[in-house]
């Protein structure tokens, strides 16, 4: 039971109430133009490269061994790339960076623990992506550990393919899941939640939601 | 009301109605000196008939619409306007004193300091009165007691004392007598009341704490804390409402006036005038002293919204969110003089120092962030500046043999770091004894309770408590450039020690590559790096044993801080390059936080690094500086983070914080345009100034912090 993770953000302030540890998951079944976390789309790792960091100096391309790295001007033929990390241990200036590092539940736990006393009046971890509902059972998982230890939590999920997932998820259906307690879902981009009378939920268009747990 | 804008003109145009120019006062104070020093008086003698000469001699203003009377010419004690007599006077003592007693020591904190590793001096300008005292028993109160315990036992220090309450006197009735001749008969009832009377009234508090502040400013030690002001005055200001002379509308706009005359006095070139705020009362169980003037007074400081005065609040588990929510609010709106401090923290440090639990109440930052005892504490919190990066640079010195392996350089930097702080608490020592003969402090000592039962000015450390403050700074720059040298020369062995040493001779010329290494890839201290903060606790805790031990001359002993406030810009300016990728000449690192672009984790990892200290090993201060994209402060949620952020970082023990909420673009168009920007003002170290007084070096010293660059 694993996660993608893109990036862990510390005292983000605007991904749910209050201060947060943001965690940013790789995947997403979206693929919009305006993406502003485009090394988000892909579940896969990817070698990011940060040009104004760049010198030019080669050292990426005589380290790497698969001849994915082409110097003057720098370049990736990213399909001779094997994620082996090489290049990012050569090069100086810190412009070469592998984003995408699977966790389980357990393992995040300790991470999004250091922040806890900062999340006291309000604040919590927050879940965003990528889509975080296509690992609905691995973060169902991570809220149970952290709502363990009192913490509050945020996810925001597209809708668009992961409402099935979004339910079991919200009803601590999926395997390992404990969750329990009241629940906030937000619907954004004109989307309605509507409460069934057999106690379920169903979206009225599909579209982008926010779960908030209480 | 008098807007704040009008009472800088005012201060500006003042009419002086009497007294003799700033010249023939200094050439006055002069010739009392001299005459003094021929005749062979004892100088506390002397002292005090400089101060009466120069307090019966300024030149006063009051302008029609004053609430207070204020305005003295009072440039004497500047040396930069000229005509600094006095200032100047306590330097050639100083001087002399130094020659005469340790010419060797003193000739070495000059070359010290030239080469960026230390310097001493005899610290005359952090130092508060026993505010309590003063507003107790008024002038004449203080007038009988000096007259008492001279009559009693007659020494120098009793007639210096008598000398100088009876100049304090003089200096308000002559106030009082200016006030008559300007037609402001209600100033000058007030004034004539404090010579003969304490205090009764809110307006009459304050009239004296005005007053003063000129008389002990005058005598030669900066006024460095204007005491607890929520808790000294809240009993004028109840006694006002209940007797309807105030409401709390006319309190306010009267408390605006009040901190207004500080800023207009300085504008924003002096350090500030530092009011206290909140905090536990004396006695048990422990309580919050935060009250309705704590409000009025926050209030009036918004509507200032000036870089003088400066607030601080003593926080603590019990301090009233909405007082922090109000100052987070402050911060949004760029009025951001102020600093908090744990107090908690500051009582531990305190009783560690073997300070009475009963004193702790009176707790109060002196100068910027150094605890201190208000009125029983004599506390030099900048008797040594000392940069714990400079032993790093000793390393590469010249016919330096390159150290064989990582644990050799690291020994040998703890080795040089022992040695120079050994060297520097020497030479301090020396001067901790100097104060009494550079200038001896009657007015001060007057106004302090065991000094005047000893018999003992506050220069023969006749307080209760007497400390001599050993600042360390460069804590990051230390701490990264160690790491560089072992992750370059040790771990992966990119260059050689001696090359290494070659590179940063010629200033990292030809090798950026290497240098966007050293800023980019080795640990950093400021990141929750275990390895950075573990060698930054064994940094400290060695700087922290070695000051708590050495000898001094003061009951208190020397005490270690954690800070650099800008000396860190002199220091750097007389260093070569660092391994740290830092350039020569420039800046070392700012205070107790990481350096500028190297906190990557942002301010969650500094406050993770920071709490692996133990801050109550830094009796004499510790700060970090927050500095925050406007954007990231801004609304509810903003608010609410910077207090929730104090909250936190105090519970995993921090000291001292504050903010800056700056955008670089905003400060380089104020760079380009400094008419439009007159009032943008930013928190420097532990006090603000107009970002367009400060010079270039300031400035770019402060963008680089907005930006975060360590390039």
């Amino acid at each position: 039971m694993k996660i993608p993770v893109a990036a862990i953000r510390r005292l983000t302030l605007h991904d749910g109430p209050g201060t947060r540890t943001t965690v940013f998951v790789k995947g997403c079944p979206l693929h919009c133009r305006w993406c502003h976390n485009p090394e988000c789309l892909s579940a896969r790792p990817q070698l990011l490269f940060h040009d104004n960091h760049c010198a030019g100096c080669g050292r990426c391309a005589e380290a790497c061994p698969h001849g994915a790295h082409i110097s003057a001007p720098h370049a990736i033929d990213r399909s001779r790339c094997r994620l082996c990390g090489k290049c990012v241990d050569a090069c100086w200036r810190g412009a070469l960076e592998i984003c995408g590092r699977d966790y389980t539940p357990e393992a995040l736990l300790p991470i999004l623990m250091r922040d806890a006393d900062f999340y006291e009046s309000g604040g919590g971890v927050t879940v965003s992506g990528g889509e975080p509902l296509l690992y609905a059972e691995a973060v169902a998982r991570l809220f149970a550990l952290l709502r363990g230890h009192g913490i509050r939590l945020v996810t925001s999920a597209s809708g668009e393919s992961a409402w099935k997932a979004a339910k079991c998820f919200v009803f601590g259906s999926a395997a390992d899941a404990e969750l329990t307690g009241d629940f906030d879902l937000s619907a954004i981009s004109g989307a309605r939640i509507k409460h069934l009378d057999n106690g379920n939920l169903e979206l009225s268009v599909p579209g982008a939601f926010v779960v908030i747990v209480r | 009301m008098m807007r704040p804008d009008q009472i800088e003109a005012s201060f500006d145009e003042a009419v002086f109605v009497d007294g003799l120019p700033i010249s023939d006062v200094s050439a006055g104070v002069r010739r009392v000196y001299d005459e003094g020093e021929r005749s062979g008086a004892p100088f506390p003698v002397t002292r005090a008939r400089m101060l009466a000469y120069a307090l019966g001699n300024a030149r006063l203003a009051v302008n029609k619409q004053d609430a207070f009377a204020g305005i003295v010419e009072r440039h004497y004690l500047d040396s930069r306007y000229g005509v600094g007599e006095i200032a100047r006077i306590q330097g050639e003592r100083a001087e002399a004193v130094a020659r005469r007693d340790f010419p060797e020591g003193f000739a070495r904190t000059n070359s010290a300091w030239a080469e960026g590793r230390f310097f001493t001096q005899a610290d005359l300008s952090h130092t508060s009165p026993d505010w309590d005292r003063l507003l107790a028993f008024g002038i004449p109160g203080l007038i009988a007691e000096a007259e008492q315990r001279h009559a009693a036992n007659p020494t120098p220090f009793t007639e210096s004392v008598v000398l100088a309450c009876h100049a304090f006197r003089d200096f308000a009735l002559r106030f009082a007598a200016v006030c008559n001749r300007e037609g402001r008969h209600d100033l000058a009832a007030t004034l004539d009341a404090l010579a003969a009377r304490p205090p009764e009234t809110l307006h009459e508090a304050l009239q004296l704490a005005i007053l003063y502040w000129h008389v002990q400013e005058t005598e030669g030690e900066w006024v460095r804390s204007f005491g607890i002001f929520d808790r000294q005055y809240l009993p004028f200001l109840e006694r006002d409402l209940a007797a309807g002379r105030l409401t709390e509308e006319s309190a306010e706009d009267m408390l605006v006036s009040f901190f207004a005359l500080f800023h207009a006095e300085s504008k924003g070139r002096d350090a500030g005038a530092p009011f206290c705020f909140g905090g536990y009362l004396p006695g048990e169980p422990l309580r919050d002293g935060s009250n309705r003037l704590t409000r009025l007074a926050w209030r009036a400081f918004r509507t200032l919204g000036t870089p003088s005065p400066k607030f601080s609040i003593r926080v603590n588990p019990d301090t009233p969110r909405e007082l922090l929510r109000f100052a987070a609010e402050c911060i949004q709106e760029g009025k951001n003089a102020m600093v908090f401090a744990n107090e908690p923290l500051v009582r531990k440090a305190m009783l560690r120092r073997g300070k009475d639990p009963s004193d702790l109440a009176n707790f109060i930052p002196i100068g910027c962030y150094e605890p201190a005892i208000m009125g029983k504490e004599l506390s030099c919190t900048m008797q040594c500046v000392f940069n714990l990066s400079k032993p790093v640079e000793d390393l590469f010195a010249d016919g330096a043999a390159a150290p064989a392996t990582w644990e050799e350089a690291e020994a040998r930097y703890f080795a040089a770091l022992e040695r120079d702080l050994r060297e520097a608490l020497a030479i301090a020592r020396r001067w901790e004894r100097a104060w009494n003969d550079i200038n001896p402090s009657p007015m001060l000592s007057a106004t302090m309770a065991e000094c005047m039962e000893r018999g003992l000015d506050v220069s023969q450390f006749g307080t209760k408590y007497a400390t001599s403050g050993v600042v360390c700074a460069g804590l990051a720059t230390a701490v990264d450039s160690l790491l560089a040298i072992r992750t370059m020369v040790f771990d992966r062995g990119m260059i050689s020690f001696d090359d290494f040493r070659a590179v940063l001779l010629a200033d990292w010329e030809g090798r950026e590559d290497l240098r966007q290494f050293a800023l980019r890839r080795p640990p950093k201290w400021g990141c929750g790096d275990e390895t950075a903060d573990a060698l930054a606790r064994r940094i400290c805790d060695l700087a922290a044993d070695l000051i708590e031990k050495a000898p001094s001359a003061k009951p208190g002993g020397f005490q270690m801080g954690l800070w650099s406030i800008d000396w860190c810009i002199g220091i750097g300016s007389n260093m070569k390059a660092t391994p740290d990728g830092r350039h020569a000449g420039t800046p070392v690192s700012k205070n107790s936080g990481a350096n500028f672009g190297c906190d990557a984790e942002g301010p969650a990892g500094v406050v993770g690094s920071l709490s692996r200290l133990d801050h109550a090993r830094f009796p004499d201060g510790a700060v970090l500086d927050v500095m925050l994209p406007p954007r990231t402060i801004a609304g509810e949620e903003g608010a609410e983070f910077l207090v929730n952020f104090v909250r936190t970082l105090f519970a995993r023990g921090g000291q001292f914080v504050h903010f800056n909420s700056l955008s670089p673009d905003k400060l380089r168009e104020a760079q380009r345009d400094p008419a439009k920007y007159r009032n943008l003002q930013v928190r420097l170290c532990g006090w603000n100034v107009r970002f367009v007084d400060l010079d270039r070096a300031h400035q770019d010293w402060i963008i680089r912090e907005a930006e975060g660059s360590g390039a």
